[in-house]
């Protein structure tokens, strides 16, 4: 995030929300939305499922699954229109506002109501509203990024965010609500394929940092992404893999085909406090100790760098990941790794990267001091809110506009980039962004699918599935097919019956429940559920061109009724692939589907 | 009964939990008071989503996948002692790096551990030459 996520509740007087369902995916930030509202925020939700945020919100717009380029576009053409832009911010920080004004001039408010029934004068005032109000906060999740043109939504957040220059300031700003409770820790410690603490690869600071801190030459070419790894182990790239820490067999995307290309490795390593998924198909599985048996930081979404004590003794001989993972760099004979506790590794973090972690000290973070970096040195307060100056990490300081489009089908992506920058008279290298859908609905697979998480569960449910309380006590549903009314219609499927959902990489069953919550023609469910994992069918082969990532928010799927029988054998299938324990399957069977209402 | 202030291990909000821990078990959590990101409050999965730490089900052993007392990917896992484990992912990482390249391994990271998991995970394979470093902030 640029700013702090309490900024929603103290200076925000816009929050607009979109592809994020915050109340039960963080409910805290949910509520610090809603102590907003009521000190006199206004709040915009925008997503295909009218979740609960969206029934508070003074506006709400539910778009087809994937349709966000289109929206916004629309919104800054209106804003254009109008005169409503801050052509002073733009004028005196950003690059490339004529790119920007090209390419939105086809999507008219009229245009998305035309192409999804949301009233044109819904777009205009919802627009004219973000423009206009002294402060307003952008915040997004994976309803943003998960897609095959998931980058060019996040420059188009930025370019709508920037016209208005609705950014540096407190109750603004571009703010992705980080998933996992330390997502914004893992990038900051380099646990991605461009980056180490202290810079990009390639760069001379890291390249130097890597050479003093470490004592070895960094390689400078960037290395393969998670999304291409099963591609890379099937073509002999890849011969070892060691996974800590997460269950890919469940979270990644086309689960047959991970696991498929998991069997060709050499070796596979896995590194969890729990016989996963992942684990149950490793060679080599390493027990490790778990939150509250360890001491160490976590860095939230705010990116403030938080201490966490060793509160218990974990059973013997577990020592925590850290501590795994040095024993078997010291067997490698690797220099470097004689850590003796946390606090020496994050002071190597400080050195790595002084810029940014330099004044966190174990000492002030125990003192509870709110610390977001950068924080530079020990006298520095952090530092709440980014761009305050208005200057952009570009050499020039000058923020980037990017032209983004929209075309009908994925192939013409690349020749309506190329257009663009000819039309445009771009410099070489100036990105061009595009939208475009990396499926449609066929006549094998007529519905649009997408996924999510559930308040009761957190990601694979590899923790939250072993908490009573959570797993019997609130999630009373189980895994559940969640269907647009039309589709119920059209199928005659109703809530309560079981259904199967497939398309050619996989298929889940599960019992039937019908929303009217749900834009038409569209399946939801998660992936919490080994025993029906939305992941299975989702789609691994197209990539956004910018960021590797996988469109698993949008695939495509057919649906049809089964009987009790089939969804046994369904089940048995999916057992065998995924080993769920007895005990989730025996409490899931009796229990029936509760209606909704909206 | 001893009170520990530490930080919620499911999303990316950071809240702020007190934990009460009586013999090595916990035993319940409750919000931070007046902490500025959560100020008293906390979600069903704060509250309550701690009992995994004490789940019988929990890995205590490493495992290799053993046919016949020796490594095997027909074999099932089997526990070993830890220098085994240890020697063992050591001894193959090794091997890969020799035969073939730095980058022919690869790594996924966690954004469920600490920033310190994270920093010597990726360090692991920095120093061998690899940036093959990634974790499900992709998906």
């Amino acid at each position: 995030m640029t700013n702090n996520l309490t900024e929603f509740a103290t200076d925000s007087d816009l929050i607009f929300c979109m592809g994020t369902n915050t109340s039960e995916c963080h409910p805290i930030i949910a509520m610090q939305m809603l102590r907003g509202m009521k000190r006199g925020a206004k709040l915009v939700v925008i997503d295909p499922r009218k979740t609960d945020m969206a029934k508070k919100a003074d506006y709400y717009l539910q778009i087809p699954v994937g349709y966000n380029i289109p929206l916004l576009n629309a919104m800054m053409n209106h804003i254009i229109k109008k005169g409503l832009h801050n052509q002073k911010f733009i004028d005196d920080n950003c690059v490339g506002f004529e790119y920007v004004k090209h390419c939105v001039k086809d999507f008219t408010p009229e245009r998305v109501e035309e192409e999804t029934g949301i009233k044109a004068s819904v777009v205009r005032e919802v627009a004219e509203l973000y423009a206009k109000v002294p402060a307003a906060s952008f915040a997004y999740t994976m309803g943003m990024t998960q897609f095959v043109d998931g980058t060019s939504n996040i420059f188009a957040i930025s370019n709508l965010a920037l016209i208005t220059g609705q950014i540096g300031r407190p109750g603004t700003g571009i703010n992705p609500l980080r998933g996992q409770n330390n997502v914004q820790g893992a990038c900051d410690m380099g646990a991605l394929p461009h980056v180490i603490p202290g810079g990009w690869v390639m760069t001379d600071n890291a390249q130097k940092q890597a050479k003093n801190i470490w004592k070895c030459n960094l390689n400078s070419e960037v290395g393969y992404t998670m999304t291409d790894l099963p591609e890379n182990i099937e073509k002999g790239e890849v011969k070892l893999l060691y996974v800590f820490g997460e269950n890919p067999v469940m979270s990644d995307p086309d689960t047959h085909h991970f696991i498929h290309a998991c069997s060709e490795l050499d070796t596979f390593i896995v590194q969890d406090i729990f016989l996963t998924e992942t684990a149950q198909i490793a060679d080599v599985v390493l027990p490790a100790a778990c939150w509250t048996e360890k001491e160490g930081t976590f860095l939230n979404t705010s990116r403030c760098v938080q201490y966490l004590p060793k509160a218990i003794e974990p059973a013997e001989g577990l020592m925590p990941d850290w501590q795994v993972i040095c024993e078997i760099a010291k067997r490698i004979d690797l220099y470097g790794f004689d850590f003796r506790t946390p606090k020496e590794v994050w002071d190597e973090v400080r050195l790595m990267a002084p810029a940014q972690f330099g004044g966190i000290t174990y000492e002030r973070i125990k003192n509870r001091e709110l610390l977001a970096w950068p924080c530079p040195d020990e006298e520095h307060p952090g530092t709440p809110i980014q761009y305050t100056d208005f200057k952009s990490f570009h050499p020039d300081g000058k923020f980037k506009l990017i032209p983004i489009g929209y075309v009908d089908g994925k192939e013409e992506r690349i020749a309506f980039e190329k257009k663009t920058a000819e039309e445009l008279n771009m410099p070489e290298g100036y990105p061009v962004g595009c939208g475009t859908m990396s499926e449609k609905p066929t006549k094998i697979s007529p519905c649009m699918m997408t996924t999510g998480r559930k308040v009761y569960h957190y990601h694979t449910g590899t923790m939250t599935r072993e908490c009573n309380a959570l797993e019997f006590g609130a999630d009373i549903m189980g895994a559940v097919i969640e269907i647009s009314t039309d589709i119920a219609e059209r199928t005659g499927i109703k809530t309560g019956d079981y259904a199967v959902v497939e398309n050619k990489r996989g298929k889940i069953a599960a019992k039937v429940l019908v929303t009217p919550n749900m834009v038409e023609n569209t399946i939801f469910t998660t992936f919490h559920y080994a025993e029906a994992d939305a992941n299975k069918l989702a789609n691994a082969e197209d990539q956004c061109p910018f960021s590797k990532m996988n469109p698993v928010k949008m695939t495509i799927a057919g649906i049809r009724k089964i009987d009790e029988k089939e969804f046994k054998e369904i089940r048995i299938e999916d057992d065998q692939l995924m080993h769920p324990s007895e005990l989730y399957r025996q409490a899931r069977q009796a229990i029936p589907v509760a209606e909704v209402s909206s | 009964m001893e009170k520990f202030q530490t930080v919620c291990p499911y999303c990316g909000t950071g809240c702020n939990i007190d934990l009460f821990v009586e013999n090595n078990k916990i035993v319940k959590a409750e919000p931070t008071e007046k902490h500025p990101i959560n100020d008293g409050e906390l979600c069903l999965k704060g509250m309550y989503g701690w009992e995994y730490v004490h789940s019988p089900r929990r890995l205590t052993k490493p495992l290799i996948r053993k046919k016949e007392g020796v490594f095997s990917k027909d074999g099932k896992l089997e526990e070993v002692s830890w220098d085994e484990a240890l020697d063992f992912a050591a001894s193959r990482m090794k091997r890969v790096v020799a035969e073939h390249s730095p980058n022919h391994i690869m790594g996924f990271s966690s954004a469920r551990c600490l920033n310190e998991d994270n920093y010597i995970f990726q360090k692991l394979f920095r120093v061998q030459g690899s940036n093959n470093v990634d974790h499900c902030a992709r998906l």
